[in-house]
């Protein structure tokens, strides 16, 4: 396994405790709506931070060559993923408030930074999971 | 002027402001008349297919690779990947200007109407479209290099 490999992995642990988290801070938000909850909603977003600060200690590949065609090949598919996946969420972030609460409506501002972590967090894992799945599982050679 | 400089010109003269007209339609439609299905559904679409229509140009180029007939070679590839990249950095520091400015510059108390939201995205994909083909046009020069349309 690569330290591309090793990155994506610990992003994608790290970013689905994150989105499992942000489901009951936001149910106590919609149930209690007490203002606090805004604040402890802060909380799940730690997860991106922590996954950067986790890769940093990861050891750098040996040998001379660090990286082939191949590798740039995933991670071109891996940006194109990421960047699909962050668009979409953003599309489905700005259209559903819109389209079920009525044009009408206001929402406060505090959302929209939460839409641009939730994005941040889109971007991230749909690039971590494309490396991991065009690598493969299982290991086929690849040395760290 | 090769197909790919031809196919940026129309998007920016073309394509980027009929979707800035276009894209706005449903937002407009839906607040007269109120949300339906329909306006749901055609803006869901021109906005999916509007933000990733730069994906179909790969996917031509494979299916023409197949059948040997390929006018996209590598350098066509490398200036294409670096104009959605440029366009991809734009955008973002857009979005971020978009959300946070506002979540700045605004009292945290203050709110505002939903109708925004469709119209970041609106102008964001106009953003993505305009750059990216401005990109395009840069990268292969004003000048003719042997391109053979």
């Amino acid at each position: 396994m690569n330290r591309a490999q090793k990155m994506a992995w610990v992003c994608v642990i790290c970013l689905s405790l994150t989105i499992t988290a942000a489901f009951p801070v936001l149910l106590i938000h919609f149930l209690v709506g007490t203002p606090k909850a805004l604040y402890v909603a802060v909380i799940p977003w730690l997860g991106l931070p922590l996954s950067g600060l986790i890769c940093l200690f990861i050891p750098k590949d040996k040998g001379k060559v660090k990286r082939d065609e191949r590798d740039l090949m995933i991670r071109k598919n891996a940006a194109h993923a990421g960047f699909i996946g962050a668009f979409l969420f953003t599309c489905f972030a700005c259209m559903i408030p819109f389209f079920i609460l009525g044009p009408k409506t206001v929402i406060s501002v505090k959302w929209l930074p939460q839409i641009w972590f939730g994005t941040s967090i889109a971007q991230f894992f749909f690039y971590s999971l494309t490396i991991i799945v065009d690598y493969g599982r299982a290991g086929k050679g690849e040395k760290s | 002027m090769n197909p790919w400089q031809r196919n940026a010109w129309i998007s920016l003269l073309f394509f980027a402001p009929l979707f800035l007209i276009f894209g706005q339609l449903p937002i407009l439609l839906v607040y007269l008349e109120g949300p339906s299905f329909l306006h749901l559904f055609s803006f869901a679409c021109s906005t999916i297919v509007g933000g990733l229509l730069w994906l179909f140009l790969f996917f031509f180029n494979k299916k023409l690779k197949r059948t040997g007939t390929t006018q996209f070679d590598e350098r066509d590839q490398l200036i294409l990947i670096r104009a959605t990249l440029v366009a991809y950095v734009v955008l973002w520091l857009y979005f971020i200007a978009a959300c946070i400015y506002t979540w700045l510059s605004a009292a945290p108390e203050r709110s505002i109407s939903v109708n925004v939201m469709p119209m970041v995205i609106v102008g964001g994909i106009v953003i993505f479209l305009a750059v990216q083909s401005i990109a395009t046009l840069f990268q292969y020069g004003f000048r003719r290099k042997g391109e053979i349309s």
